[in-house]
């Protein structure tokens, strides 16, 4: 019988090249959805606060402002200002060219008082608009909420709104008494003179009050074109407007569904079994967490905290907003922060900004301490060790050496006892291993993760090779081609290589070595 | 005037087949965590369909399906020669395993039948990576790339995938494709990242057979990657399993899932700070000129022991 002997379950172990590796991880998991549920109830009272705030008094301008009669008026007192336009008192001889002025102007003669009067009128209108908007704008960036509910009544004043005729009776009331002036004038020498004096006198003072009437009919036709123009970019505004107030609100639904979508996956990861790789720790429930950070920032209620949180939470974005979302400043109004950065961010950055204004006894750190640094350092340093095994063949007697790292992976300390905590982690960590490579955590990552490594050794020293073997000839017999065609010259056409028959033979692996 | 250029290195993370899409998720879930610091691009190869919103949650940048429709397959059986020999020899083979039906939903277990569509498809698959090269180089801002291929050992595509990828971006004609308009110094040489496949032979144990079929390709993956190591078409490749002497066993998707990904980020995270000074003067340079030196090897052992069928040639002891 054929003695059976140790060997590798490989052919040409001696021409494979030490390129193989392990890698595994280990991390720690606070076992409860305290600081995800207070996440949740918070910023659900945070984003009330914000879109319930109300419209500071004075804020807004009245839609009156806006009104053409009410800068028909201002149009009017610079229509008077105009040497052409203006007053021309009982002299018949200006209220004549009065008259001529207007009744071009009226005839839509193009001449470069016409244009400049448009012009005029378009600045006034539109200068008007525009501090509307400013004035809205503003409001929007403090009370996202509350100016949406204003814009839906703008929106419809604006529309309900109907624009004032201007009186066309008048001109040609004026033209009628300057005929009647002409005719006086031609039979002046048939009236006694005290009375053609009198009604030159009447008709010159009715002309005066008609040229007023004039003026100001003038000032409000060109007003109302402008308006037609500038009406429709106010509403357009409105409209954007009114979207982006939408959208925050959308937005912070997005986010509080990512919230809650945490706590789900939170929930769904404590259950962890003890072969895991996962270390649970016992965390502090959401009352717990809300009852400490009332502690912690001082806070007399929820209300007070929301406030305080909503601060940190805007200061937050502020910060994040170059890196992650570019194409808005980081001064833009808080609103357009909330709509342009992914809800999944921001959610992240609600959680870390929760986490930081935990109260005492309640970060990570100090989860750990109370569990037990030493155990946790243990489990986390000796589970993540990698999932080969280099069956004791790791000597350099054998010509394998390989490279062995661990990486441990700390998160930033928040409360006045984590750095010490800190510390001691890495001491007994270090204690285990003296080549342990430290590294800091992202902000949102609230655990300590170790990553090992072991670099350099042949595929055939490990472990499973014989198993693998066993099935590899096992599914030759019925019919199984393991192999890609052509990629070994041993097996041309994907079937099992008959020299691990051989090696089967010589050394299976339920047999113990000598 | 010196050039004092800083090297900006991407990973282009391959999944390859279902399991090595598995470290999509986590993996994402850190990257975004660490606020996308990390120069990362993923994209999935799969004989079968992603799971559905892979893509849409933006768990991936992109997809390379690597497969036939029935007709395709109807035609490739037709005239399998004009697909090249490694087709030809293969729909030769195992014809019978060529179902325009079944082929539809992926390898199946059979490797070579993802290497059937990977060879019709190779064209594509090469035109696909370029495409995705270039939107990584605009995205990331990267002179180098490190290809890390995810994939497990004992499917039917990821195992397959690994290996072809590996193998062709050897090839110039291939690794020019990839490379089109791109310079040939941008990518480098791919790691693998490999689950070994205990956990879903655990899930078939009541098949044995299925069981076989799995830890068999597992087997011969060992052998062909040995192989393509030894070409220099792998830097390193890193195993996980299912257990190890301290407590851990990773029998379950979730927790594969987890570890991969988590592991894989890591390894992303402190390459170039902390992993590669380490290995630059000891384990790469062991996996230039390192052998195993030991004699429990079939080639040493007398010839008075050897079975008469094993030709095998003797052992130099790891001169060569």
């Amino acid at each position: 019988m054929q003695p059976k002997i140790p060997c590798l379950s490989m052919l040409a172990v001696h021409e494979q090249c030490l390129r193989r590796a392990g890698i595994n991880a280990a991390y720690v998991q606070v076992e409860s959805t305290g600081v995800n549920d207070a996440a949740c109830r918070l910023f659900a009272r945070v984003t009330d606060m914000l879109l319930a705030r109300p419209i500071e008094q004075g804020t807004l301008p009245g839609l009156d402002s806006l009104h053409p009669e009410s800068l028909s008026e201002k149009h009017y007192a610079q229509l008077a200002a105009i040497p052409a336009l203006s007053d021309p008192g009982l002299n018949a001889e200006n209220q004549d060219a009065r008259f001529r002025v207007l009744r071009d102007l009226r005839g839509n003669v193009g001449s470069d008082l016409a244009r400049e009067l448009a012009a005029r009128a378009h600045a006034i209108v539109h200068d008007e608009a525009e501090r509307f908007c400013s004035a809205l704008q503003g409001a929007y960036a403090v009370a996202p909420g509350a100016v949406r509910e204003a814009v839906l009544g703008v929106k419809s004043a604006l529309e309900r709104m109907r624009l004032p005729v201007s009186n066309d009776k008048a001109l040609p009331r004026w033209l009628n008494l300057k005929n009647i002036a002409d005719k006086l004038r031609q039979r002046r020498a048939v009236l006694p003179p005290c009375t053609v004096k009198l009604l030159h006198e009447t008709i010159a003072s009715e002309v005066r009050d008609l040229y007023e009437v004039c003026l100001r009919g003038l000032a409000l036709t060109c007003i109302v074109a402008a308006w037609g123009e500038e009406k429709s970019k106010l509403l357009r505004f409105l409209e954007d407007l009114a979207k982006r107030t939408s959208d925050v609100v959308a937005a912070t639904t997005s986010v509080k569904k990512c919230l809650e979508d945490k706590r789900a996956s939170v929930t769904r990861d404590q259950h962890v079994s003890r072969a895991s790789v996962v270390k649970p720790l016992a965390g502090p429930n959401e009352d717990q967490v809300i009852a400490g950070m009332l502690a912690q920032l001082h806070a007399g209620d929820e209300t007070a905290l929301a406030r305080v949180l909503l601060d940190r939470f805007e200061t937050s974005l502020r910060e994040v907003c170059p890196r992650i979302c570019a194409w808005i400043g980081p001064t833009e109004p808080f609103p357009e922060l909330l709509r342009h950065i992914l809800p999944d961010t921001q959610a992240n950055e609600f959680l870390v900004v929760v986490a930081q204004a935990m109260g005492p006894g309640q970060s990570l750190y100090e989860v750990l301490e109370r569990d037990g640094i030493d155990d946790a350092v243990d489990f986390l340093y000796h589970r993540s060790e990698p999932t080969v095994d280099l069956s004791g063949r790791d000597m350099p007697q054998l010509g394998i050496c390989p490279e062995r790292l661990c990486i441990v992976t700390l998160p930033t300390p928040h409360g006045p006892k984590d750095c010490k905590i800190r510390d001691d982690a890495r001491a007994a960590f270090e204690k285990i291993d003296p080549t342990c490579t430290f590294v800091d955590a992202p902000a949102t990552d609230r655990s300590v993760t170790v990553t090992r490594l072991i670099i350099g050794f042949p595929i055939a020293i490990e472990g499973q090779t014989p198993n693998l073997l066993s099935h590899y000839l096992e599914a030759k017999k019925h019919g199984h081609r393991p192999h890609l065609f052509g990629v070994v010259p041993e097996s041309p056409d994907g079937k099992a290589i008959d020299q691990y028959d051989a090696l089967l033979s010589i050394s299976p692996p339920h047999e113990r070595e000598p | 005037m010196s050039d004092q250029a800083t090297s900006k290195t991407g990973f282009l993370n391959l999944y390859l087949g279902g399991s090595g899409t598995l470290a999509a998720d986590p993996f994402k879930e850190l990257w975004k965590a660490d606020g996308g610091t990390v120069p990362a691009y993923a994209v999935v190869l799969d004989t079968d369909n992603p799971p559905p919103g892979l893509l849409d949650r933006g768990l991936v940048d992109g997809f390379i399906p690597v497969r036939l429709d029935a007709d395709q397959i109807r035609a490739v059986k037709a005239t399998p020669q004009s697909f090249g020999p490694t087709v030809e020899e293969i729909a030769r083979e195992v014809g019978m395993l060529l179902s325009e039906e079944e082929l539809c939903h992926g390898a199946r277990t059979t490797r070579c039948l993802a290497q059937l569509l990977f060879e019709v498809r190779r064209g594509d698959v090469a035109a696909a990576l370029n495409h995705h090269l270039r939107e990584f180089m605009h995205r990331g801002g990267c002179n180098k790339i490190l290809p890390v291929l995810v994939a497990s050992s004992g499917g039917g595509t990821g195992s397959s995938l690994i290996i072809l990828l590996a193998a062709a971006l050897l090839q110039n004609e291939f690794r020019n494709l990839v490379l089109q308009s791109l310079t040939k110094g941008l990518l480098l040489t791919p790691l693998g990242f490999v689950v070994e496949p205990h956990y879903r032979a655990i899930q078939h144990a009541e098949q044995p057979d299925h069981t076989s079929k799995i830890l068999g390709n597992a087997m011969a993956f060992r052998i062909e990657s040995a192989r393509i190591e030894k070409l220099g078409g792998f830097k390193n490749i890193y195993h996980l399993g299912l257990s190890n002497t301290k407590g851990a066993v990773l029998d379950s998707e979730r927790d594969v899932a987890r570890v991969l990904g988590t592991c894989l980020y890591q390894f992303e995270k402190h390459y170039e700070a902390k992993i590669k000074p380490r290995t630059v003067d000891t384990s790469d340079l062991q996996g230039i000129f390192g052998r195993y030196t030991g004699q429990d090897v079939l080639e040493a052992l007398p010839k008075r022991v050897r079975p008469p069928f094993a030709a095998v040639a003797p052992s130099d002891n790891g001169r060569s």
